[in-house]
């Protein structure tokens, strides 16, 4: 009884009780007869009929009216799955409620199990004629005494309703509306499961997408509650219902073959034997799987009936996907984007041939030798000259469903494909753990999405592919099929694009290229000079990065970080560099794989490699490994959780016209004193926030209009928005730390860290949080020239009337010198500085000395065998250069800098620098010759050092000048 | 049908001269001796009937007093179309403060804004320091409604809120019905007739 009640309990909000249940069964009004357990019926029709009626009350507060009502429920199936009961009806008692008892006549006597001590059955009837369409109901039932305690409750309840209002009790807030939870279908959340939301939604955060709104003008409080709601409920119903992670490995390949036909081994592309990676050779160790499983794929590899069990007993045990992330196993699912299959004019009008396709796959097949056997094609798309391919292990196959494919050309008109995307959706049910505690009746699955791509090509068509990206984003749609509406009705066709996705891939040859000078790219490629970080100066320029960076386009996507060669454009004849790069096309990273997920589906990239021993094609393949931690859970329980969930949020958006009486957040500490705040360290504080109204409340932060926003840059506030139940209590981190940004402000203004954050209860009142602290001055962060004022240090600066007068200024900020100068003391181990990892203590140590004035607490001449004081102090002159607010050389002289061609033009160019930066940049350049000088290989740590500084002395965040001339001006001066 | 029409109006004031008490009298008609201070501001409704059936809703903005928060102000008084400032009968001090809101009204707020200058407390008329013959005359001057009211006896409360009522310009078109168009409607609903309201001469009707 105790587990019926409590799951009853589950079934309903928090502000409802159960009073009394009685389990009884359904009387059927022609049957006036019930018939009872003993009888011959069988047992499924016992439980079909049988019925729980709860009454229940609620009551909004202690001085409010008590209001009940008789719930009539069914379990969902047979057994004691208890929580999993639907709410037939619901009878309010008021008005004309009425429940009625009878004995049940019997007109034959029954002698079939000990009629004498059969007990008595009692049939009740419940009428609540002011309800139109609720039907009286008959039950009967053998529990005399719970019967008793039913009468006697709808009793007292119906006397309650009855009476007439008193002063000493407060009418209820809204007659009977507590019941509207129960007995209507749930108002329309959006589809929870069938159809992930958006990833292009779903990955900007929520207080992003609520309305605009500010201080004093709430914006649309009613479609923020909708949406703060929903994100609540599938955040909540997914933190119920897992059961766990399942790793899913899934390797993406892309490959332009410019129109060739297969004719070199793919392996190292398909099976991972790339040369990065030689240790995983391509021919599969058999005795990775069972001998069992082998025999039972190759017995019968189509039959589905049969895979879930064979599945349990193979996958359970050994399979990858269920021992986590092991990079040396082989991928579970294969997905391959071909582009240029087939250039021919005739392919652009027929597009009808297979031939290309079925060569092709026999090529992937081949390539993955012994390890072929365990995998077979799951899907294929072809668009002209895309085609995308999805192998899967045979063990998984029946893991996977529901399988969709759509096209859309870019391409000539805009329509045509030679240009366009190809996609393949699918969803995946983990399989079974053998080990799993329950089986799930319903397991939940996860949507996996792929789209290949070609968008246009041409260094300078980078806005074209933008918008191919855009065109593709809305034309790629798959057709779902019709699905017939709730309420009955004509079905319609559900269709849903790419985004509407759990796990979404990209595997494109975007063609977008490097805003660079052709001679940089091949310089920075090809010379020894650029070794160490020749691909993130590089990549410094990619049309793609910076057209994410603008949020031009793939703006929600991820990519790993980059670390082979481009891939585009070989050239096997003569016109080609040392790399084999085309002298007619700049070198780019045109084939990429991008990826995106939502919260419930984490992805980790284990691999991305270029495949330069595929020669081929003009372009190299690119391979990339993933997992993807697909959640465990089963469908029902979620849709039950999200039931109850829904129940738990009753009334959220009913209270806007009484805001004191419902809505009413409490917050805890109106004023928050961060104290000191310092640059480089994180304060933290916490704002308690309770819910002291009677209904669910949500808030979220507001700015205090339109053009500010809702907290300075130097704080960050977590969550942002949030919603809470009676009586919750949640907190807000208020976090501080400083940047160089806002460090380069504050420096000046010396302003106190004043703001008033301004917390929006939705539909109710604006709570405002003070907020104060102390702004602890830095040496970084400051214009050199304003360093070079300083009459001590910065710390000890009371007012700006302390500065120096501008004919009095010192030569070179004492700060800058002070480092340089403890680094060139004697016997001290310099091999190491401006190339290994700074211990961050140290580095906070030595600043709070600059800061400060005091001396530094290290000796220079103190055995340091490993060098970890002067690689701090190298570390700490090196973030404090990056602070400048201006690069040490001014961004209007790289151009002229980028240009000299000699060591003495390159002297001749510090003329045109200011004094103060002179100075500097003569007295770091030295120091970086002698460290260089001083190394055991010169050479190499020249190239290092050189690697390092350019970026920060010759800071271009606008990437406008010629990476390869900003390194060389600084080389004139650290070269021997 | 009688006419509706919506106005926004502010509470503005020194701390604890009670603008938090005289809403909650207004639209309530209950009176809390012991208040927490007001560190926010908060949005209440309520409606009131003139003789000829006009009825004028009220939006209140009833907003904190601390110094420390007078930088938030013109964000809830922007677009009101009255504003009641309010002053303690015993502390001349406030009705300093209550000329400073005064002055910053007449030159940040709209230009047609009608505003009521009210002594509250007034039941505490045994500490006066404010003597009715000052207030009224500032208020002359300064072409400013005036009334003494007491939150906790609810003296003079809806009169004043029904007095300027009257005064509004009750020239725009009636708000148009939204009973039953659904909560999602009437809360965009209430974002037009704000403007509706805040330009009174406007032809406002989106119909």
């Amino acid at each position: 009884m105790a587990s019926l009640e409590s799951s009853i309990r589950a079934l309903l909000r928090h502000s409802d009780q159960v009073k009394v249940i009685l389990e009884a069964s359904v009387v059927s009004p022609a049957a006036a007869t019930p018939v009872p357990s003993s009888d011959s019926r069988s047992q499924i029709d016992e439980a079909r009929n049988k019925r729980i009626l709860a009454v229940v009350s609620h009551s909004d507060g202690p001085n409010t009216q008590e209001e009940g009502s008789v719930f009539i429920l069914k379990f969902k199936s047979a057994g004691r799955a208890f929580g999993q009961s639907d709410i037939l009806r619901v009878y309010p008692v008021f008005g004309d409620f009425s429940i009625t008892m009878a004995q049940v006549k019997r007109e034959t006597l029954d002698l079939r199990r000990g009629s004498q001590a059969s007990p008595s059955l009692l049939n009740l009837t419940i009428k609540q004629g002011d309800i139109q369409g609720l039907d009286p109901l008959t039950l009967c039932t053998q529990q005399v005494q719970t019967l008793r305690d039913v009468l006697a409750e709808c009793k007292r309840l119906k006397e309650l309703a009855d009476a007439p209002p008193s002063s000493a009790v407060a009418p209820p807030l809204t007659t009977f509306s507590w019941l509207a939870p129960y007995t209507s279908k749930r108002a329309p959340l959006p589809a929870l499961f069938s159809i992930p939301q958006d990833l292009r939604v779903a990955r900007k955060a929520l207080h992003i997408r609520l309305s605009t709104a500010f201080a004093g003008e709430a914006g649309d409080d009613f479609s923020d509650i909708l949406r703060i709601r929903d994100d609540w409920i599938r955040t909540r119903v997914r933190e119920t219902c897992s059961m766990g992670k399942h790793a899913l490995k899934v390797r993406i390949g892309t490959f332009n073959v410019n129109g060739n036909l297969p004719s070199q081994d793919l392996s190292s592309w398909v099976g991972g034997s790339s040369s990065q990676t030689p240790s995983s050779g391509f021919i599969a160790p058999l005795k990775e799987l069972s001998p069992l499983s082998i025999s039972e794929v190759a017995k019968d590899p189509f039959d589905d009936s049969n895979a879930p069990t064979k599945s349990e007993s193979t996958l359970g045990k050994k399979d990858p996907v269920d021992t986590n992330t092991d990079t040396t196993e082989d991928p579970d699912l294969l997905v391959l984007g071909f582009q240029e299959l087939d250039l021919s004019t005739e392919a652009l009008l027929y597009a009808t041939s297979t031939f290309k396709e079925e060569a092709w796959c026999t090529a992937i097949f081949a390539a993955l030798g012994a390890k072929a056997e365990l995998y077979e094609k799951l899907a294929s798309k072809q668009l002209v000259g895309l085609l995308l391919v999805v192998i899967v292990k045979k063990a998984l196959k029946p893991c996977f469903s529901d399988i969709k494919s759509c096209v859309a050309g870019t391409g000539i008109m805009g329509l045509m494909g030679n240009k366009g995307g190809t996609s393949i959706r699918m969803k995946f049910t983990p399989p079974t753990m053998a080990n799993a505690l329950e089986k799930l009746e319903n397991p939940g699955s996860t949507v996996l999405t792929f789209v290949n791509a070609h968008l246009a090509a041409f260094d300078e068509m980078v806005e074209k592919r933008n918008a191919d990206f855009h065109d593709l984003a809305k034309r790629l749609q798959f057709d779902l099929g019709a699905v017939a509406p709730e309420g009955g009705g004509a079905a319609v066709p559900l269709t849903c694009n790419v985004f509407e996705s759990d796990v979404l891939f990209w595997m494109v040859n975007l063609n977008y290229r490097l805003d660079v000078p052709d001679p940089d790219v091949r310089t920075i490629l090809g010379s020894e000079d650029w070794a160490e970080d020749r691909f993130e100066t590089l990549l410094r320029y990619d049309q793609l990065k910076s057209a994410v960076r603008a949020n031009k386009a793939f703006d929600m996507f991820d990519e790993g970080p980059i670390t082979h060669l481009p891939t585009y454009r070989f050239n096997a004849g003569l016109l080609k560099d040392d790399l084999g790069y085309d002298f007619k096309r700049r070198p780019a990273w045109t084939d990429r794989v991008l990826f995106a997920s939502n919260a419930f589906a984490p992805i980790q990239q284990l691999s991305y490699a270029g495949h330069p021993q595929i020669k081929q094609s003009d372009h190299r393949p690119v391979s990339a490994e993933f997992t993807v931690e697909v959640d465990r859970f089963d469908q029902s329980a979620a849709e039950t959780a999200a039931d109850k969930l829904y129940r738990q949020l009753h009334r959220l958006e009913d209270a806007h016209e009484d805001t004191n009486a419902r809505v009413n957040l409490k917050i805890m500490n109106t004023s928050v004193d961060l104290g000191k705040v310092s640059y480089g360290k994180t304060v933290t504080k916490q704002v308690g926030i309770r819910n002291i109204g009677r209904v669910p409340c949500a808030y979220r932060l507001v700015p205090i209009d339109v053009e500010s926003s809702v907290h300075p840059d130097w704080l960050k506030v977590e969550p942002m928005t949030a919603l809470l139940l009676p009586d919750e209590l949640v907190y807000i981190t208020l976090t501080a730390s400083i940047d160089n940004d806002s460090a380069s402000r504050l420096n000046i203004d010396h302003t106190a860290l004043d703001c008033t954050l301004i917390l929006h209860t939705v539909m109710g009142k604006d709570h405002f949080i003070a907020v104060t602290g102390e702004y602890v001055p830095t040496c970084f962060a400051n214009k050199l020239s304003r360093l070079t004022l300083l009459p001590g240090p910065i710390r000890s600066l009371k007012s700006p009337s302390e500065l120096l007068a501008e004919d009095r200024s010192i030569n070179a900020p004492r700060e800058i010198m002070r480092l340089v100068n403890w680094m060139m003391g004697p016997d001290l181990n310099l091999e190491n500085v401006f190339v290994s990892p700074a211990d961050p203590s140290v580095v906070d140590t030595i600043r709070e000395c600059l800061d400060t004035g005091a001396d530094f607490p290290f000796s220079p001449s103190a055995k340091d065998d490993l060098g970890a004081v002067p690689i701090a102090f190298g570390e700490t002159l090196l973030r404090l250069l990056d602070s400048l607010p201006e690069p040490l050389v001014p961004v209007a002289l790289h151009a002229r800098c980028a240009e000299m061609a000699s060591r003495d033009e390159a002297f001749e160019m510090l003329d045109a620098f200011p004094a103060v930066a002179v100075n500097v940049w003569i007295s770091v350049t030295a120091f970086l010759h002698f460290v260089c000088q001083s190394s055991a290989d010169p050479e190499v740590k020249t190239r290092k050092i050189a690697g390092v500084f350019t970026p920060i002395l010759l800071r271009d965040a606008a990437n406008l000048v010629s990476p390869v001339g900003r390194r060389n001006f600084l080389l004139y001066f650290i070269q021997s | 049908m009688s006419k509706q029409f919506q106005f926004k109006l502010v509470l503005l004031g020194e701390s604890a001269v009670g603008k938090s008490s005289l809403v909650l009298r207004f639209v309530k008609d209950q009176f809390d001796d012991y208040r927490e201070s007001t560190i926010g501001a908060a949005f209440l409704t309520q409606t009131v009937t003139l003789e000829d059936q006009t009825v004028v809703k009220f939006e209140i903005w009833d907003t904190a007093g601390q110094e420390r928060y007078k930088s938030l102000a013109p964000m809830y008084y922007r677009n009101a179309n009255c504003a009641v400032v309010l002053y303690d009968i015993t502390s001349s001090a406030t009705l300093e403060k209550a000329r400073t809101w005064i002055r910053e009204l007449q030159r940040q707020a709209d230009p047609s804004i009608v505003i009521a200058l009210c002594g509250n407390k007034s039941d505490l008329a045994a500490r006066r320091q404010v003597t009715e013959e000052e207030a009224k005359k500032y208020a002359e001057e300064e072409g400013l409604m005036w009334a003494e009211t007491s939150a906790k006896s609810g003296e003079g409360v809806s009169e004043i809120f029904t007095a300027i009522a009257k005064k509004l310009p009750l020239t725009a078109p009636p708000s148009s019905s939204r009973a039953g168009a659904g909560r999602a409607a009437g809360r965009a609903g209430v974002d037009l007739n704000k403007q509706a309201a805040a330009q009174p001469g406007q032809e406002a009707c989106n119909c």
